[in-house]
């Protein structure tokens, strides 16, 4: 059996004729955790998204295993609910509740997200990708706006998300990402075929 | 508490906290329907126009505010989708919570007519609210799936609105409008007459606005990978 959570091949996508992906490829087997990096407008959101199935590909195919959580770059929220409310919609109050402590978040608090800093909407915008325990965890650029101990409590979470045997692909800019990672995978800015290494 | 309550549940809070919103979607049919009653004649001509102008106006508010609901949730719409949510979920919520929202000011702005109007078939004006209501509802969402940006959504919203107050209802292409049978009925509130035909009209555009509202917003939340172990192809 594959141990496969996520694989895109052959993907291609383009914009008004302007092509962002050609004959992009990438694996993510289950406990693995993958960095996808690229300079601006190599089209590494436009691959998440594909992956994620919010967007569909001109050319290739996408295969996932199992739920997808996706953590979109700028965050989807209602800027007049609370962060208790966004977790009673997506149905995972007290799940959502633990891991917004665990990120240094005031949990029960009455601001509503329109109303949080940035680092704080960006802990509510990871929380609600990974309530639910999905199996492929969609990452892009994730800890925005965190400050530096949010931003090492994430890497813990991702260590425990790779344990539990969960597959994560983030996007990510910053070098020292890339040391707690197993893989890393970098999108060329002219589309090309995607280099990998390990 | 099915899905759909609880979007509409939290929908609605989220449309109280916005006071002032909240207060120009109920002061507009009023403000419309005061303003052209105090420039009138005592005649009934007078008297119907300003009908007219109210109830455009409570179509403006709640075809706004069905636009602006869609367009709160473009976020979060497509996370919900992922989260195992069907786009008629997210449908249903929203129409529950306009609903509400339009029974709330039609009963408002139907007590304000009947007080300051006087019409001879109460029945008849009732009618008009409820189905000005229902087309600006379908309206609104369709508007929303079709331009989901604020700018070129809020524009066609008007010049929807717009079209309704420049088209009499007794002209040539009076009946290809969608506010022609609210319009009709507010004429037969008046007049008397029967009032299935208009209703029927009314219904009629707003069952095929909401169904274009309907399929293309299925078609934009629409995952090209389904799960589990599932595979799109391009």
């Amino acid at each position: 059996m594959s141990t496969e959570v996520l694989r895109a091949t052959g993907i291609g996508k383009s914009f008004r004729r302007r092509p962002v992906l050609r004959d992009a490829q990438i694996a993510v087997a289950r406990g693995e955790v993958v960095a996808l990096v690229g300079e601006n407008g190599c089209g590494k959101t436009t691959l998440l998204r594909i992956c994620a199935g919010l967007a569909a590909p001109d050319a290739g195919s996408v295969r996932v295993a199992g739920r997808t959580g996706y953590c979109p770059q700028e965050p989807g929220l209602y800027d007049q609910l609370t962060a208790d409310e966004h977790l009673t919609l997506f149905g995972a109050l007290d799940q959502g509740r633990t891991m917004l402590a665990e990120l240094g978040f005031p949990v029960g608090s009455a601001t509503v997200a329109g109303k949080l800093s940035g680092g704080q909407r960006q802990k509510l915008n990871l929380v609600l990708a990974v309530v639910g325990s999905p199996d492929l965890l969609l990452l892009d650029e994730p800890y925005q706006g965190f400050d530096h101990g949010s931003y090492v409590d994430f890497w813990s979470h991702v260590d425990r998300w790779r344990d539990d045997g969960r597959g994560v692909l983030v996007v990510t800019h910053l070098l020292t990402d890339r040391q707690s990672v197993d893989r890393v995978v970098e999108l060329p800015n002219q589309p090309a075929a995607v280099r990998s290494r390990s | 508490m099915t899905r759909a309550t609880i979007l509409a549940r939290l929908q609605g809070r989220e449309l109280l906290r916005r006071r002032l919103a909240l207060a120009l979607l109920i002061g507009m049919p009023v403000a419309f329907y005061l303003t052209s009653a105090a420039a009138g004649t005592a005649d009934a001509g007078a008297d119907l126009w300003a009908a007219v102008s109210g109830a455009i106006g409570m179509g403006f508010a709640v075809c706004g505010a069905s636009f602006f609901s869609m367009l709160a949730g473009r976020g979060v719409d497509p996370r919900l989708v992922l989260f195992g949510w069907r786009p008629a979920d997210l449908i249903a919520g929203r129409l529950l919570l306009l609903g509400a929202v339009a029974a709330v000011i039609g009963v408002g702005f139907f007590a304000l007519m009947e007080l300051t109007w006087w019409p001879a078939h109460p029945a008849a004006l009732a009618a008009a609210i409820a189905t000005a209501a229902l087309v600006s509802v379908a309206a609104g969402l369709a508007i929303a799936a079709l331009l989901p940006n604020e700018m070129e959504g809020i524009l066609v919203v008007i010049l929807f609105v717009g079209i309704q107050m420049s088209v009499p209802p007794s002209t040539a292409a009076g009946p290809f409008i969608p506010f022609y049978g609210p319009q009709e009925l507010l004429v037969r509130a008046m007049t008397g007459g029967p009032l299935l035909e208009p209703i029927l009209h009314a219904c009629g555009w707003a069952a095929a606005l909401l169904v274009i509202a309907v399929l293309v917003w299925r078609r934009r939340l629409r995952l090209t990978v389904t799960r589990p172990a599932a595979e799109v192809r391009a």
